[in-house]
């Protein structure tokens, strides 16, 4: 179902303008993040769970860097 | 179905439910601004619902509750920041 939800901020990033599109690259980075989480909870494979920690890392300071970029240069 | 079983469930679903919100709310939002209340609020409730699913189901001392916590708490520090970074860059944006 969150798979199916990750369509909905896809759509805005393919359609919407560029900063409505860093929003929803934002919003489906969660979402994937706890797909993520409770894939590796579903398989019963806690070494999994460093692909989400890895990954709410660096979706922060890549929206930081996007946000940064599109403030001066975009 | 035990009454952990139905706490992790309530949870999970509440997760979910407050996540596909969020996710309509994005699409129907009209400017950036009204979208980032949505990013926001995806980024805060939904990972520690599951977050405390997963402490429930497995146990506080176990290795993926742990990280799920981590994760929570990354997203629940890291993401205000990114929105106010987001919105700054909006508002210099519009202002060009």
């Amino acid at each position: 179902m969150l798979l199916a939800a990750l369509l909905l901020p896809f759509w805005v990033l393919a359609r919407g303008r560029r900063i409505d599109a860093l929003a929803a690259l934002e919003l489906s980075s969660v979402v994937v993040t706890l797909v993520l989480l409770l894939l590796s909870e579903g398989f019963r494979r806690s070494i999994y769970t460093t692909v989400p920690l890895v990954l709410a890392a660096l979706s922060v300071v890549g929206g930081l860097v996007f946000a940064r970029f599109m403030e001066r240069r975009v | 179905m035990s009454a952990h079983e139905i706490a992790v469930h309530v949870l999970i679903w509440t997760a979910v439910a407050s996540e596909l919100v969020c996710c309509i709310g994005v699409v129907a939002a009209r400017d950036v601004f009204a979208r980032l209340h949505y990013t926001a609020a995806a980024s805060t409730l939904g990972p520690v619902l599951v977050a405390i699913a997963i402490a429930v189901e497995e146990g506080i001392r176990s290795t993926a509750a742990a990280a799920a916590l981590v994760v929570a708490v990354f997203l629940f520090l890291g993401n205000p920041a990114v929105t106010i970074a987001t919105a700054r860059a909006a508002g210099a944006r519009r202002e060009r």
